[in-house]
């Protein structure tokens, strides 16, 4: 786990101890949180909602979580830097996935959208050759690695992936299963 | 349920894949289930590493701020109001008053739509005259009640739909238009439009629409909805008047 977490952007900062330190409301503590970790929060969460102002209210709703959760964090389940990007991905996938319907309609204007879809080849070349994820994913089909990479990194559903892939939906979520199974044998 | 259930479930618990039944019992689960707290810990930390292929986006500014705000509301709440308050008293001026009012301009943005609308669909009528008749006339609006698109319907079964303003399609979704020709029932879907211009539609076994018929579109999959109902956005709608 370590390892996979080392390639972050800023390793310097120790995520446990500042988040410790806003559990006793040290706001200078999640401003170093958000210094570090914020920049590439919102790059997660623009490649989920395309959209830079859905994306900034999913990082900016992530941030208050981490402030009112922080107590609740134990770095005996799991380490902090997964903690906070659960908590982003729920977030902005709740965004994607019903929240937003009124959104979208409100400011029904920026339906233009700011990035351009990534490829799941262009992730898969951005992944570090140290970690076992791009290791496992090789073994993979192209278009069964593609499905999950797009599942993941742009939050599509089943039925997206399938309008996306040209392929039924039931194939689609085999393909999936079949995935995570090859993966977890391989990540093991 | 299996061992091997509860991984998949916790896997496309992090993936975000789930859905319905199966999404309400993972978070039940979450909250309770220690093995599976420790199964969704584990594919969040197998999938971690493609958080660190994101590219870094630089915050705006005012995010930071907005955040500390919202970590103590206080301050905000009170210094709008004496600013609202004084101009009651202090300008009584109609022109100021207009000039602030925020409904004023909202209805000044819509008289403009309104115009733009009737521009669009006056050219559309005569461009359209020479060549056949509309039977019916369905203008479409958005949430905030401004023209979306115009769509036409005609004897012969087509349907033509003329997007106005500057729509945009989302990269890579379509827009998929829908109607119900029975109130009561389930939407029929029109057709599937991928780009932004007048399109014809000519879709299968639809009744001819009816006076007052409500068509309504919604954001899709490139290739339309995989359901057959919208499973989008619904982005704008709308009911059809006899063309006269």
């Amino acid at each position: 786990m370590a390892l996979a977490l080392g390639t972050a952007s800023t390793p310097a900062l120790d995520l446990n101890h500042a988040l410790g330190q806003c559990a006793r409301g040290d706001r200078a503590a999640l401003r170093a949180i958000y210094d570090s970790e914020a920049p590439r929060m919102l790059g997660v969460a623009m490649r989920l909602l395309r959209r830079r102002a859905l994306a900034e209210e999913a990082v900016h709703d992530t941030f208050l979580q981490v402030w009112r959760k922080a107590e609740s964090f134990d770095p005996a389940r799991g380490d902090a830097r997964s903690w906070l990007y659960a908590i982003l991905r729920n977030r902005a996938l709740n965004i994607l996935r019903g929240e937003t319907r009124t959104d979208l309609v409100e400011d029904f204007e920026p339906m233009g959208l700011v990035s351009d879809e990534e490829n799941a080849e262009a992730v898969m070349l951005r992944l570090s050759d140290t970690g076992s994820l791009k290791r496992c994913l090789e073994r993979l089909e192209p278009t069964r690695r593609q499905a999950i990479t797009l599942a993941y990194i742009h939050g599509l559903s089943h039925g997206e992936l399938a309008g996306r892939l040209g392929v039924p939906l039931g194939t689609i979520k085999s393909w999936i299963r079949r995935s995570l199974l090859a993966l977890r044998e391989c990540m093991a | 349920m299996t061992r091997d259930d509860q991984d998949r479930l916790a896997a496309e618990h992090v993936l975000g894949l789930l859905e319905g039944e199966e999404r309400g019992v993972a978070e039940r689960l979450l909250a309770s289930d220690e093995s599976f707290q420790a199964l969704v810990q584990q594919w969040r930390t197998r999938f971690a590493e493609w958080d660190n292929t994101a590219a870094d986006v630089a915050p705006s500014d005012a995010l930071w701020r907005r955040i500390e705000t919202g970590l103590e509301p206080q301050p905000v709440a009170t210094a709008a109001r004496p600013v609202a308050s004084e101009r009651r008293v202090t300008s009584p001026s109609l022109v100021q008053g207009l000039w602030n009012s925020l409904s004023f301009w909202r209805s000044f943005g819509m008289a403009g739509a309104l115009a733009a609308l009737l521009l669009a669909l006056g050219v559309g009528y005569f461009a359209d005259k020479a060549t056949r008749q509309p039977m019916l006339v369905a203008v479409l609006m958005s949430e905030t009640n401004q023209p979306g698109a115009v769509l036409r319907t005609f004897a012969d079964g087509r349907l033509e739909l003329t997007p106005l303003g500057d729509m945009e399609i989302p990269h890579n979704h379509s827009i998929q238009v829908w109607t119900f020709p029975d109130p009561n029932g389930a939407p029929v879907s029109v057709g599937v439009v991928q780009t932004a211009r007048t399109v014809l539609l000519d879709p299968r076994n639809l009744p001819q629409p009816h006076s007052n018929q409500l068509f309504a579109i919604s954001v899709e999959p490139l290739a339309g909805s995989p359901t057959g109902q919208p499973t989008g956005p619904v982005v704008m709608k709308g009911t059809a008047s006899t063309a006269l």
